[in-house]
């Protein structure tokens, strides 16, 4: 006889009664328990997402001749199946039109970087060098019969490097606002830099004859190539454009910001039609690739 | 150690009001005074702010900002900084801004002590030298110079753009931390 059996059948009642209760309330609060966790996981992974992310890329260029008979520039954009591993890369090459072998050094320097793929994100430094030394072979081969514009652009997660030569554009639109975000490396610079050290005004500096002409290029004997030793944050919406300078020599940088739409691919069409409503004489080749990033998949 | 550079230029005008007054004993304390701002002649509180700075070592930075505080004109813009390689403490008045970049963005640095680290890059100026630069162009001349020299003169290249520095008194120092030197 067990001491259950001992009880009033009153109290066998409550028993049981409270017994039904507990079980149920522990089934309940497993229950709670695994929804709340679940729960908590999901925004965990929610949140890691959101932290952790990868924008969608939108990608077009154009590529045009203007008035020249022939084409002296060439655009690269890395393969977009590339880009979760290795980000990507895209660049303009604008060859120097006074020198004779413009157009084959800056598709040199597209095929030459295509074989160099994919480029570590993280190694800025070391990109640099590689450049650096590409130009060194250009010199070795040409020996300044012929020289090329960098601008050149690697995009990986949340974070973008740059790296130029010479004068081309890496121009990025955020907010309605458009930024040149590359120094230059023209005559004028220096100019700049020896007057304001003397306490002067710099107006010199732009009537001079040689001021636009270029004091770096891709081909020199032993060029800087300018870099981000640290990447720069991008964000949603940002719009980046790598260009040579037939874009911004025709279309001044701060009005570009009004050609940005929500495609790449219109934002490339707007900036084409306002080169070619200008309509001036001797145009030179525009190259420009238009990068839109957003957490939005296209 | 910090690495660091001043730009002070008249920018078109007949005087320069403005002052950068530097100490390093053996902490590196910056003001920068931002006198072309005001309507007053306030040359000789700037001298005395200056001999403040000079006469420095020994100090908290509270001290001296209480120094300069009781010394500087009521409307006066100025920004104290005292820097090493390990941290930075700051009080701004007024339109002298500080800025540091930090994980790829520029950010104002607020006022108070932040601690450093090596290759943090740190730029001080008035509203005025800051006035055609935008965040990003600042940021991006930051990330890729290899000196506060070629900072600053990248910084000037963008400013002379707009207006062939003929725009009023031009004032700005910036500072790359260099711990591993």
């Amino acid at each position: 006889m067990s001491d259950f059996d001992l009880l009033s059948t009153e109290y066998r009642v409550i028993v049981a009664a409270s017994i039904a209760i507990a079980i149920v309330a522990a089934i309940l609060f497993v229950g709670f328990a695994v929804s709340y966790l679940r729960r908590v996981k999901l925004l965990k992974l929610k949140k890691d997402t959101i932290t952790d992310e990868t924008f969608a890329l939108d990608v077009a260029y154009f590529y045009e001749k203007g008035k020249r008979s022939n084409q002296q520039d060439s655009y690269y954009i890395s393969p977009i199946t590339d880009y979760p591993d290795n980000g990507l890369v895209a660049l303009v090459a604008d060859g120097m039109g006074g020198l004779k072998y413009g157009d084959e050094i800056s598709n040199l320097i597209v095929s030459k970087i295509d074989e160099m793929m994919p480029l570590k994100f993280d190694e800025s430094f070391n990109n640099s060098e590689i450049l650096r030394k590409l130009s060194r072979e250009i010199y070795e081969e040409y020996r300044l019969q012929g020289g090329s514009t960098l601008a050149m652009v690697h995009i990986k997660g949340n974070y973008m490097h740059f790296y130029s030569v010479g004068d081309s554009d890496v121009i990025l639109i955020r907010d309605g606002k458009s930024n040149v975000l590359n120094p230059k490396q023209k005559y004028s610079s220096s100019l700049v830099k020896k007057y304001s050290k003397s306490g002067q005004t710099t107006y010199e500096a732009y009537v001079d004859r040689e001021s636009r002409a270029l004091t770096d290029f891709m081909g020199n004997s032993y060029t800087r190539v300018i870099y981000t030793q640290r990447p720069i944050r991008v964000l949603d919406n940002d719009t980046i454009l790598v260009s040579s300078d037939g874009v911004t020599d025709i279309v001044n940088w701060k009005s570009l910001n009004m050609c940005v739409s929500k495609r790449a691919k219109s934002t490339a069409e707007h900036i084409k039609h306002l080169i070619k409503v200008k309509k001036h004489p001797r145009q030179d080749n525009y190259t420009g690739v238009i990068i839109r990033l957003s957490r939005n998949s296209y | 150690m910090v690495e660091y550079y001043t730009f002070m230029h008249k920018g078109g005008k007949e005087e320069y009001k403005d002052n950068i007054y530097l100490s390093y004993t053996p902490v590196l304390t910056v003001l920068i005074y931002y006198g072309s701002n005001s309507t007053n002649d306030n040359q000789e509180k700037s001298e005395l702010m200056g001999r403040i700075i000079s006469a420095s070592k020994g100090k908290t930075f509270e001290e001296v900002s209480e120094m300069i505080n009781k010394t500087a004109p009521a409307d006066a813009d100025y920004a104290l900084i005292k820097i090493s390689d390990k941290a930075v403490n700051c009080e701004r008045h007024g339109s002298v801004f500080p800025y540091i970049v930090k994980n790829g963005e520029l950010k104002i640095l607020p006022n108070g002590i932040m601690a450093l680290e090596d290759s943090d890059r740190i730029i001080c100026a008035t509203s005025k030298f800051y006035e055609e630069l935008s965040e990003l162009s600042i940021l991006s001349d930051a990330l890729t110079s290899l000196s506060c020299e070629e900072w600053m003169d990248n910084l000037l290249c963008r400013i002379s753009e707009h207006n062939m520095l003929d725009c009023g008194n031009l004032t700005a120092v910036n500072f790359i931390v260099r711990t591993d030197d």
